[in-house]
Order: structure tokens, then sequence, then C-alpha cells
């Protein structure tokens, strides 16, 4: 019927554009499978933390929405404590084939932390918790953040899982002006 | 402008301490000069051919050895200044970026057997419509190019706007002339007007200017009363013992700010006129890839992913860029591209028009339909996909 790679031109723009705003991204494993790092939206109890958050873009994208995974823990209704997966409903209400990357980042989960979907939940402590004890919910959030959602922590992660930061290139001596000692010495007397 | 701040700021260093150096040492060596002269002076005294006494002998040594070290010292401190030197070079390649290789389309695709021959064209177009015919026919017979059009309208325009850039308005004068009818609502002739009555003024004297100035300005007061006070006030400036002009006159009687400015209206309003595109393809290229340049680079440094090089298609850049506005560029017909796919429209996969007004491309209203159902990704309206209309752009 229709071959996946009518989206490809779609998801390699969407990446680039990705990578080229101010996002972190790191990519996995071909264009469709990345990680971005993301920080808790202000004025929430999820302020301070910072995630790296993976995204699959699956075959039929843009018409399909992209799984939204957490890799370090966080504590919320609609997100799987253990595996860290984002509940493809509310996600998929959320998408329309127009939607891009940087939505995502910087609109559908700011979003979603701030306004938790209780009635579906993949958390249900958290979903519980979030409706009848409001105060314990912001308590147990920001106490998650301090400890899996620092830099540190994603640091530690790294060096397990292998994720190397880039090199830098090296710099190269300017050629512009260079002195030689064969002009000092036609200046001796 | 930064980098340009940056370096401009190691360069103003290199200077002022290769001045510092050249004054100290224009005063040694003449006081070293003097030395010896005096010198000299003294010994010539004696006829020649007279042993030197040993005080003598010995004055001569040591001013020899102090001029040895003087030399020295200066050499030592001009071996510094090496040091600043390259500090400006390391300044240079710091602030900008020399390599554009690895951006760069590559320099085979331009000489393929396809593209060689379009290259010679574009680049033998722009040689005529600069008006360098003979350059341009030398290429046309060594490079065996076909297909240049060698009588270009725009050559005749460039060489009135050359002429304007060097403050001779006769030309535009005489081409503007011929076509007074056509240029009725055009700026154009009266800038060129005002650009001779200035002229006349600092050739033949201020009475000459007005004179002309009361043959021609009328025409125009309408439209461009302001402009024409503000000419008429400039004469004041224009006689041999005036005061130099304040601030808001000053562009107005410089000669060369006015031509340019007049060359550029010129351009711009000719080419509206005969329909025929400020830049030639080339120049319009090589100018959008200016643009263009500096984001890919950007991102290519960002990118060094084997993955993400591999969507890096020739064709088609995987990034939009502002490319500037109808004044800046001349306009660029845009393609319309799909939001949803990111493709061109071509004849296979054309643009259509839902029931909603909302435009996207043909595969992706094939992939977005569900049976009979349909849902727009603008706006969720509900239709049929066989309700979707194509859509022709002219």
């Amino acid at each position: 019927m229709s071959s996946p790679s009518a989206g490809k031109r779609r998801m390699d723009t969407d990446v680039i554009k990705l990578i080229e705003s101010k996002h972190e991204v790191t990519i996995l494993g071909g264009l469709n499978e990345f990680c971005v790092k993301f920080f808790g939206p202000p004025g929430t109890p999820y302020e301070g933390g910072v995630w790296r958050v993976r995204v699959h873009l699956p075959d039929h994208y843009p018409f399909k929405s992209p799984s939204i995974g957490f890799m370090n823990k966080v504590y919320h209704p609609n997100i799987d404590e253990v595996s860290g997966t984002v509940c493809l409903d509310v996600i998929n209400q959320a998408w329309t084939a127009l939607y891009d990357l940087s939505n995502i980042f910087e609109s559908f989960l700011p979003q979603l932390l701030t306004y938790p979907n209780p009635i579906d939940p993949l958390n249900g402590d958290a979903a519980a918790m979030y409706l009848h004890k409001p105060e314990e919910y912001k308590k147990k959030v920001s106490d998650y953040v301090r400890r899996f959602a620092t830099e540190e922590a994603l640091l530690e992660k790294d060096a397990i899982t292998g994720l190397g930061a880039s090199k830098t290139p090296s710099d190269s001596e300017s050629s512009m002006s260079e002195f030689s000692d064969d002009e000092a010495h036609d200046m001796e007397l | 402008m930064d980098s340009c701040l940056g370096v401009e700021q190691d360069l103003d260093k290199a200077t002022s301490k290769f001045t510092a150096l050249n004054d100290n040492t224009n005063k040694i060596l003449d006081d070293v000069i003097k030395q010896v002269e005096e010198l000299r002076k003294e010994i010539c005294k004696q006829p020649p051919n007279t042993v030197l006494s040993q005080s003598q002998t010995k004055l001569v040594n040591d001013l020899a050895s102090s001029v040895k070290q003087t030399v020295f010292q200066l050499s030592t401190d001009h071996r510094e200044l090496h040091a600043t030197v390259s500090r400006v070079g390391k300044s240079i390649d710091r602030h900008f970026i020399a390599d554009y290789a690895a951006v760069a389309p590559k320099a085979e695709s331009f000489c393929s057997d396809t593209n060689r021959p379009i290259m010679e064209q574009a680049i033998a177009q722009h040689l005529y419509r600069q008006g360098l015919e003979d350059v341009g026919d030398t290429l046309v017979s060594e490079a065996r190019v076909v297909n240049a059009e060698r009588g270009s309208t725009f050559a005749q325009l460039q060489r009135c706007a050359a002429a304007l850039t060097a403050a001779d308005p006769a030309p535009a004068l005489a081409w503007v002339a011929a076509r007074e009818h056509d240029l009725q609502h055009s700026p154009l002739p009266f800038v060129l007007h005002r650009m001779q009555a200035l002229k006349l003024a600092r050739e033949e004297g201020v009475s000459a200017a007005i004179l002309y100035a009361r043959a021609q300005f009328p025409a125009h007061a309408a439209r461009h009363e302001r402009q024409l006070q503000a000419a008429v006030c400039a004469l004041a400036w224009c006689t041999p013992a005036a005061p130099p002009p304040p601030q808001q006159y000053a562009h107005l009687l410089d000669p060369k700010a006015l031509g340019a400015e007049a060359a550029e209206v010129f351009i711009r309003e000719a080419c509206s006129l005969l329909r025929v595109a400020p830049h030639s393809p080339l120049a319009g290229a090589v100018l959008a890839g200016a643009r263009v340049l500096p984001a890919l680079h950007d991102i290519r440094a960002k990118m060094s992913h084997p993955h993400v090089l591999a969507a890096w298609a020739d064709d088609e850049l995987p990034l939009e860029v502002e490319l500037g506005e109808e004044g800046g560029f001349g306009g660029y017909h845009s393609v319309f591209a799909c939001p949803i796919l990111r493709q061109q429209a071509s004849d296979h996969n054309p643009p259509m028009r839902l029931l909603c007004g909302h435009v996207i491309s043909r595969d992706a209203l094939n992939k977005l339909a569900m049976g009979i159902k349909l849902k727009c990704p603008y706006c969720p309206m509900e239709q049929s996909p066989s309700e979707a209309r194509q859509i022709y752009f002219s």
C-alpha cells in the first residue's frame, strides 16, 4: 500500500530542524531514534529537573505519532514509572500530521507535565495522589526530581550506557605570520 | 559584525605597536647616524692617509660596538612585532570561518556533462549583462558555449548605472528622456534631474543649477515636494565660499553617495519597467548561497553523525533559510512544498485544496485518508478525500 519511505523526507527535515534549534540532540541509531535533553517546566513541581527524553519515529511518521519515553525516572500520572514511556493515547489525542518535533518539546511535554491527565493513567498511584492528595503529589514529584533528574544523574547514566560527548575539532595554528629565524639572522651585522 | 570588531581590536593593537616602534627606531637611527657623522668629521679634519692615534682608534671601536648593540636591540624589538602580527592572523581565523568546503557543493557537480554547459552559459550571460562583451566573447569562443544571448538589454542599463556611480547622469538622463511617458509615476526622473542640478552647481555655479532646476523640477514638484525643497536649499552650500553643510544636506552634496543612490534607483526602476531581472541567474544564485552558507555551516558543526549526513540530499536543502524580500533579491518564485511530507509539488504530486480551504500535497492527502473519511490536519474538519480539488499556481 503506502511505502514508509514517503515520510522519510519529512523525518529528515524535522530532525535536522530540531538539531538546529537550541535543543541538545543525541542520535541513537538512524534518524528515527534519538534523545533530547528536556528541562522541567518552570512553575511546576518538575521545575529544575532535567531528563533525557527518547523519541522513536515510526515508519508512517508523520501520519503516526512518535513514541516518547523518559530515560530517567519521573513521577507523573501519564508516564510509566518503570519504563518511562509516555501514554500513547495522550500523545495521539494531541498529535496531527502537522505537529513537529520542536512542538513536542516546547509545548506538548511542558503542557503534559503542568496539566496531567488523571483519567487515563499509566501510573495509577500518581494519578490517585494528584487527584486526592495534591500536596503529597507535589512533594513526591520534587523528591524524584532531586534524586533522579539532575545533571549528575544523567552523567552517571551516560557513563554506563556509553553516550560520549562529541569531540571538538582541534584548533589549528594560524599560518598568517610565521616568524622564521632566518630573518633574524639577516638583521644582525 | 562582532567578528569584524574583534579582529579590528587586535589589528589596532598591532598598528599602534608598529607606529610606536617605527617612531622609536627612526629616532635611534637618527642618533646613531649623527654620532657616526661627528666622528667622521673629526677624523676628516686630519690630512688623509695619516694613521689614527690610539685614542681615535678606541673611539672608532667604541662607536662601532655601540652601533652594533643598538642595531641588535632594534632587531629584537622588531622580532616582537611578529608575535603581534601573528596574533592578528589567529584572531581572523578565530572570528571567521575560512573553510566552507564541508558545506559547499562539490565542485565535481558543476563539471558533470549536464551541468557544465549550463554553468558556462550562466557565466557568459552574466558577462554580457554586465556589459563585458569582449570577455564574454572570449569565453564563448574558447569554451564553445552554445545558446548565449549576446544582445543584452541589461548591459545598456548597466552602463548607465556605472556612469551614475561615477557621478555622470548624462547617459541615464538620455535613457529616461526616451521613455518620459512610461516613467510618469516613477521617482527616477526626479532623482536624475536632482543629481544633474547639483552637478551643474558644482561645475558651473549656482546660477546654472537654478536655470536647470527651473526648467526641470516643476514637473515633479507635486510628487517630490520635500525632496525638491531640500535639493534647492542644498544649492546654498554649493558656492565656493560656503561653510561646511549641516548634517541633513551632506548626502546631497556628496557626489559619490548621490551617484550610488541614483544608480540603485535607476536599476530598480528600469528593470521593473523593462521586466528584466536586476540580478543575473548567476548573481542571484551566488547571493542566495551567501545567505545560506552560514546557516549550513552552523548546522554542520552540530552534526557529525553519519546518519544525519546521509540525509543531506544534494538537490534540496534540509532546512529553511530566509532569502529576503522583493527589494533585496528581486523576488523568487516559491514552489509549493507540502508541510506534511516536505516534498516540492510536481506534476505527479500536485497541491490539493481541501474543502476547508487548506492545501496539502496529493501524496499526503492519500495517506491521511481513511477510506471515504478524511480529517484536515490544520482544522479537524471532516470531509471526503474525493472532495479535494487540484490547485494550480501560475
